[in-house]
């Protein structure tokens, strides 16, 4: 933590001194957190493209009032975060879905039972690339804040702390909406996987 | 009538955030094959999440950003070397006047003990300019380096 901080100051230090190289490095270093949060947030790709960029051009302006109380990474983080925001509220497209109380008692499901569809050792690779296929088309069909905190989470890995500065959402919403999102993806699975059995 | 399982979002606590997992639950979830079931479910989940492909750009982002980004204004720094030619140039075009006009060049000092200061000067001179632009390169090169 203390090394990626002393790394974040120099890099910082030496973009502000007008070494643009160092912002080229910067770049390299956060374009992956960068692109998971916009292509999860925003649908069309040109529009994802134009974002990515503006992005980085509002970190490069903004980079003087880096106060280095997370990481730098973080902070480009929230950036994209904000930054497609903004886009989704122009658009009035919804963030989240709105759905109703789920009745969390799982006793009450019907059949809340994927077991069939968890990869075992003994698939072969086109099965679990087809599982991997499904997966990603009922992730894309999740909202926009449920996707991106799922890909946080479980594929950058981050912790609900760093979700919480990126997304400005307080640890115990984020909690929350990380349940749902979960919940919700796992529900898409095993309504698919039900229809495709029949 | 309700069951005794645990809630969703208990299971979730286990698999994904165990040190807030309430002990009983972990006894219960420990104990139970339905709930295990699921929890084997969210983890195959969250699996499957960290294997799904990365997405990437067709462009290159970088070289993008930085044509709109405003080139710095290049610092001006002297080059020490080329100043000090100069010098020498004028301080020897100065000798050579000063040697045709008057045959005693300083009037407190001969005309060989003249030469021999300037030569000691001019050397001295080059000698100090050129650690100058040695030292400018090598932390020119040291923070490339960096």
């Amino acid at each position: 933590m203390k090394d990626n901080q002393a790394i974040d100051r120099h890099l910082v230090k030496r973009v502000l001194e007008g070494d643009t190289y160092a912002f080229e490095t910067i770049i390299t270093c956060t374009q992956g957190l960068v692109i998971h949060i916009v292509y999860k947030m925003i649908e069309n790709q040109q529009d994802r493209e134009d974002l990515i960029q503006e992005i980085y051009l509002k970190a490069y302006h903004r980079l003087s009032s880096f106060k280095f109380k997370s990481q730098l990474s973080t902070w480009i983080g929230a950036i994209s975060y904000n930054t497609c925001i903004n886009f989704l509220e122009k658009r009035k497209i919804p963030i989240v879905q709105m759905d109703g109380d789920e009745d969390n008692e799982l006793g009450n499901l019907a059949d809340p039972n994927l077991t069939r569809f968890v990869a075992n050792e003994t698939d072969s690779h086109m099965l679990s690339k087809e599982r991997s296929q499904i997966l990603q088309a009922e992730m894309e069909k999740l909202s926009p804040l449920y996707k991106t905190l799922i890909t946080l989470f479980h594929k950058e890995e981050l912790s609900y702390d760093e979700i919480s500065k990126i997304t400005g959402l307080p640890i115990g919403t984020l909690k929350s909406y990380l349940f749902r999102a979960r919940r919700v993806l796992r529900d898409n699975l095993l309504n698919r996987y039900n229809k495709e059995d029949l | 009538m309700k069951t005794l399982h645990v809630t969703d979002e208990q299971i979730q606590t286990y698999v994904f955030d165990l040190k807030h997992c309430d002990n009983p639950v972990i006894e219960h979830i420990n104990s139970c094959t339905h709930c295990k079931g699921l929890v084997r479910e969210y983890q195959y989940i969250s699996n499957a999440v960290q294997a799904l492909p990365q997405p990437g750009l067709d462009f290159n982002l970088a070289q993008s950003v930085l044509e709109k980004v405003p080139q710095p204004k290049q610092k001006h720094t002297p080059e020490y070397t080329r100043i000090g030619a100069w010098i020498i140039l004028g301080l020897g075009v100065l000798a050579i006047g000063l040697n045709l006009v008057d045959s005693s060049p300083m009037g407190f000092m001969e005309r060989e003990d003249f030469y021999v200061y300037f030569i000691g000067l001019v050397g001295l001179l080059i000698a100090v300019l050129w650690s100058l632009d040695l030292l400018k390169s090598f932390r020119k090169r040291m923070t490339a380096i960096n």
